[in-house]
């Protein structure tokens, strides 16, 4: 088969990393991505971008662990030369902290990430609710920089970006060989996956420039991440809403939260408000699947269902799509060559 | 009584304002005023980076090392309130560097979360092979020299703009009390050759990715000769230069290079980092702080000076606990002066 065509349909974090990665496994491949939205208008542009997993139940943990590793490695040498400026990655240092100790004391990350090690006691006078605390170094993303960033690389691979809202995948059997499905929680009408379900946060983007460390509370609700320009503070996890309207009264309490982690917030300015749907699943969907219609086959490698975890992850899955694809391609030439004799 | 503060840099006014706290209400009479020929912006204190670290050994200095903690401590316990955004204060992590093990600094337990670097953090520094990761205190000049002089404002202490030329011309004004924070150019009013400028040149950068200090030691040239990276709450300050003797205060092309290329070396991040201002200043260098009185006599009348300089490339670090000193030797003149005043007549 020359020049295999695949597309990957999906603009966010995932779709433009699965898309580079397959760009860089197979150069042979012409690999075209296809959006109804580009950044700065995907979920992963809500997002803080925080490289801290979120630990999926159906997924073996040593497997999220690997794709941790790979997508830490792979933005710690970015964020160590002349573009971490230009791709938004950038390493941060911080905290997270407890009400109460958790039962599991070493999370299944803490020898990926940086200097990871219990609070001190003086460390947790600055947090008189808690109680327990680790403190660590890891890595942010900021979108859209991000983002931009890899369509930058993506185009210079040559591969081709269009705006185009898909409604069925089978509508790209006649256009092209391979489909990778990176559509996150568009997958749930996409290709009828119920037990793909919205997670819903709204986050505060504020200016704080003097807020240089992270903050979380281990409970996942209350966070606060500088960025290059906007601290993120957060948040919200509303199990199966589907509003993207902000929320006012949200707003104030998200707010609240922050400032008594943090009570230097209160002079933060220019607060802008969003909301962004995670994409969540009890395990990243990551396989092929091979839909056909009256004889004809469409071969589709699924990676979506990132929920919370999207950007910690998002290299490794890539990385294992984009291996997927390759077997589908070998696959297709394998048939195709049988189809000659 | 009458006290004149000579020097509106952090020691000159933390001073001022830490005298006038303690005895204003103690002695109705306190009158204060604050001489100088700079204020901020042209301070030497309003070229520093603003990070609260000592000198990576204190030669067992004592003094100096609590003076820092009472620093340390003093601004932490600031940090909550909501006047600390206005002052230019908050917490900053980063890494000290150093291309051989060095014993762990004095203050090692003032910080917090000190500890050793990893291997892994090691790889991000090419060329040193051991350091130190831990959690201190950013205080902005910019924004505190001004806090600073609005709390003096308001307790009704007067400003000049003026160079003093003597102590005589002060005491012969009638100040009771003079407070030398002249930092670098206290040898105009009393020869020290003890003192001498330590030459520091930086480079103001646009870097808001950056958010950790990185500072690199060559225990063979000395302090602050070695390139360091300080992010603030708007720009990032390259620096590395320390030349003793040196009075020039203008910019040097050489120098800019040199701290340049070295800071791109040691933070690759840095390469599209927009140059946005270049300065110079001198750090009162001197082997210990001159923190003490000096008794004296103006004509007939009793003259009293504080001396509070010296404070080399740590002025921020350890200048809230010489205020607090300097404070204590006001009290003992005060306490000297009613022993030895007359009984007052009782009507």
């Amino acid at each position: 088969m020359a020049a295999p065509k695949v597309a990957v349909v999906g603009a966010g974090v995932i779709g433009l990393s699965t898309a580079l990665c397959i760009a860089e496994t197979c150069p042979s491949c012409s690999v075209t991505v296809l959006s109804d939205q580009f950044s700065p208008n995907t979920t992963s542009d809500v997002a803080a971008g925080m490289l801290i997993p979120h630990t999926y139940p159906g997924t073996p943990i040593h497997v999220q662990k690997q794709w941790f590793k790979e997508t830490f490695t792979y933005l710690f040498a970015i964020s160590n030369s002349g573009e971490a400026s230009e791709a938004g990655i950038h390493l941060v240092s911080g905290w997270q902290v407890f009400k109460n100790t958790p039962k599991e004391e070493l999370p299944f990350w803490s020898d990926i990430v940086l200097g990871f090690r219990p609070m001190s006691k003086a460390e947790l006078q600055k947090f008189p609710q808690h109680q327990f605390g680790q403190a660590f170094t890891t890595l942010k993303c900021d979108c859209p920089p991000y983002l931009l960033w890899l369509e930058k690389r993506l185009k210079a691979t040559g591969v081709q970006m269009h705006t185009r809202k898909v409604a069925d995948l089978w509508e790209l059997h006649s256009e092209y060989n391979v489909v990778v499905n990176c559509t996150g929680i568009g997958a749930h009408q996409l290709v009828g996956d119920e037990k793909l379900f919205p997670i819903r946060g709204q986050v505060l983007k504020v200016h704080a420039p003097w807020v240089k460390n992270f903050i979380r509370d281990g409970d996942g609700l209350t966070y606060i991440y500088p960025g290059i320009h906007r601290i993120t503070l957060g948040g919200t996890r509303e199990k199966e809403s589907w509003s993207l309207s902000p929320d006012p009264g949200t707003t104030k309490d998200i707010f609240d939260r922050c400032c008594s982690l943090e009570p230097s917030l209160r002079g933060a300015q220019d607060i802008e408000v969003k909301v962004g749907l995670r994409p969540s699943r009890w395990c990243v969907r990551l396989q092929r699947e091979v839909l056909s219609q009256g004889g004809v086959k469409l071969p589709v490698v699924h990676n979506y269902g990132h929920g919370s975890g999207g950007f910690s992850v998002h290299r490794g899955t890539a990385k294992e799509a984009a291996r997927l694809v390759g077997e589908c391609i070998a696959a297709l030439q394998g048939s195709s060559s049988r189809a000659k004799l | 009584m009458r006290v004149a503060v000579i020097g509106a840099g952090v020691i000159g006014l933390s001073t001022a304002l830490c005298i006038h706290e303690q005895y204003h209400s103690l002695v109705p009479s306190l009158d204060m005023e604050v001489y100088a020929d700079r204020y901020t912006p042209h301070t030497t204190s309003d070229g520093a980076a603003g990070l609260w670290q000592p000198y990576v050994s204190d030669h067992g200095n004592l003094r100096e090392t609590i003076w820092n903690k009472e620093t340390f401590d003093y601004l932490l316990g600031h940090l909550g309130s909501p006047a600390a955004k206005e002052m230019g204060l908050f917490l900053i992590s980063g890494y000290n560097l150093f291309t051989q093990p060095v014993p762990d600094p004095s203050w090692k337990n003032i910080v917090l979360g000190f500890r050793n670097l990893t291997p892994k953090e090691l790889e991000l520094f090419p060329g040193y092979s051991y350091g130190w990761f831990n959690t201190a205190l950013m205080l902005e000049c910019r924004s505190y020299l001004p806090w600073l002089t609005n709390r003096l404002t308001q307790r009704g202490v007067k400003f000049f703009h003026k160079k003093v030329e003597s102590f005589q011309e002060m005491f012969a004004q009638g100040v009771d009390v003079v407070i030398n924070c002249t930092g670098v150019r206290a040898g105009e009013l009393q020869p020290d050759p003890e003192l001498q400028p330590g030459r520091g040149q930086v480079i103001k950068v646009l870097a808001p990715w950056v958010k950790h200090f990185i500072i690199t030691h060559d225990i063979k040239s000395g302090i602050y000769k070695s390139p360091y990276i300080i992010p603030g709450s708007e720009f990032t300050v390259l620096g590395g230069i320390y030349q003793r003797g040196n009075w020039n205060e203008e910019n040097s092309a050489q120098d800019h290079k040199t701290i340049w290329e070295n800071c791109c070396r040691l933070l690759p991040a840095l390469q599209k980092a927009k140059i946005v201002e270049e300065w110079s200043g001198l750090r009162p260098a001197r082997p210990c702080v001159r923190l003490e009185r000096e008794s004296g006599r103006h004509g007939h009348r009793h003259a009293e000076v504080i001396h509070n300089y010296g404070h080399g490339g740590f002025g921020i670090t350890i200048h809230w606990g010489c205020a607090m000193a300097a404070a204590r030797l006001f009290g003992s003149i005060l306490e000297e002066q009613q022993l030895g005043s007359p009984p007052q007549p009782r009507l």
